[in-house]
């Protein structure tokens, strides 16, 4: 029988490594996905996402039981991603026009052509568009950034969001909702409407 | 993606963007990785300090607090005889005469003057 989040925790608090990995591996996906959206790199993302689940293993001993687990690693989580991403970013400017190539650019309209068509989508298509949606994200604050990937990549609801973040629901929707919009904008710029 | 006039609907590429991104999946080694780091970290002195570490300062105010109570409130600093730390008597400076003889145990000028005398002589 699988056992909960809560239960995996009293037995890592009592030396037992099979409960945390166990751990791990029910939540490594989700970490490795929102910081998948901070770092190009897989070996960047690895790290940071390590970096997460040993920080969750130190302050296991102070983690409030009812709150839902997830809560409060994306936290963590959250909180690692903005951090490291604002060293990495401080003092070098970010130019989305500069920064993607005229093939890039066809790439993207090529994608816009696909899916307006509902045609099947190549891998190259589709990495086109990760490559400008990160781009495109690193034109937002950090904290629009974090709550736009939670909300629409991975598909989290507000009041989810709004307890990761130590947020309200009503601010994490408008971080949302601006950063939808600055996207948006961004987006018509490449496809000239 | 466009409507019946023709615009773009860039609003619904862009949430097909988001939802079609791929997923990074980790190495299958990644959870028993970081498990047996995590439980390495646990065991080793540097983690048993770090996780001491706040405990360190109340402690060490508690104990420079009882140092505190005990040096200058108690034996140091009482009226109570039995910590009475000041001294019984007291010697009298200024009887005492202060000379070569008391210093020394002997004048140079007076062995100076007895040796002239044994030349003359």
């Amino acid at each position: 029988m699988k056992k909960s989040d809560s239960e995996l925790i009293a037995d890592i608090l009592e030396g037992e490594q099979s409960a945390y990995e166990e751990l791990v591996r029910r939540y490594q996906s989700f970490v490795f996905n929102v910081v998948y959206h901070y770092f190009a790199k897989r070996e960047d993302v690895e790290d940071i996402a390590q970096e997460v689940f040993l920080k969750v293993f130190q302050g296991l001993h102070s983690y409030d039981a009812d709150r839902p687990f997830k809560h409060w690693l994306g936290r963590i989580a959250s909180n690692m991603c903005i951090d490291e991403f604002r060293k990495r970013k401080r003092g070098r400017m970010i130019s989305l026009e500069s920064d993607l190539g005229k093939d890039e650019k066809a790439d993207i309209e090529q994608l816009y052509q696909g899916a307006e068509s509902n045609s099947f989508l190549s891998v190259g298509g589709t990495e086109a568009g990760l490559h400008f949606l990160k781009k495109a994200m690193d034109t937002l604050s950090e904290k629009d950034r974090m709550t736009y990937v939670l909300r629409e990549v991975e598909g989290l609801a507000y009041d989810e969001i709004g307890s990761m973040l130590g947020t309200s629901v009503v601010a994490a929707r408008i971080r949302v909702s601006r950063a939808r919009q600055q996207l948006k904008a961004k987006l018509e710029e490449m496809l000239d409407v | 993606m466009s409507d019946r006039k023709g615009n773009r609907n860039v609003e619904g590429f862009l949430r097909f963007l988001s939802r079609s991104t791929p997923d990074l999946e980790p190495s299958p080694y990644f959870a028993a990785r970081v498990a047996r780091i995590a439980m390495e970290k646990n065991d080793s002195f540097a983690y048993f300090f770090s996780r001491m570490g706040r405990w360190m300062i109340p402690s060490t105010l508690a104990v420079c607090t009882l140092a505190w109570i005990l040096i200058l409130q108690g034996p140091l600093n009482s009226t109570d005889p039995l910590y009475e730390t000041e001294l019984l008597f007291e010697p009298e400076y200024a009887s005492v005469e202060i000379s070569y003889e008391t210093v020394l145990g002997f004048n140079p000028a007076v062995l100076e003057q007895e040796a002239s005398v044994e030349g003359k002589d």
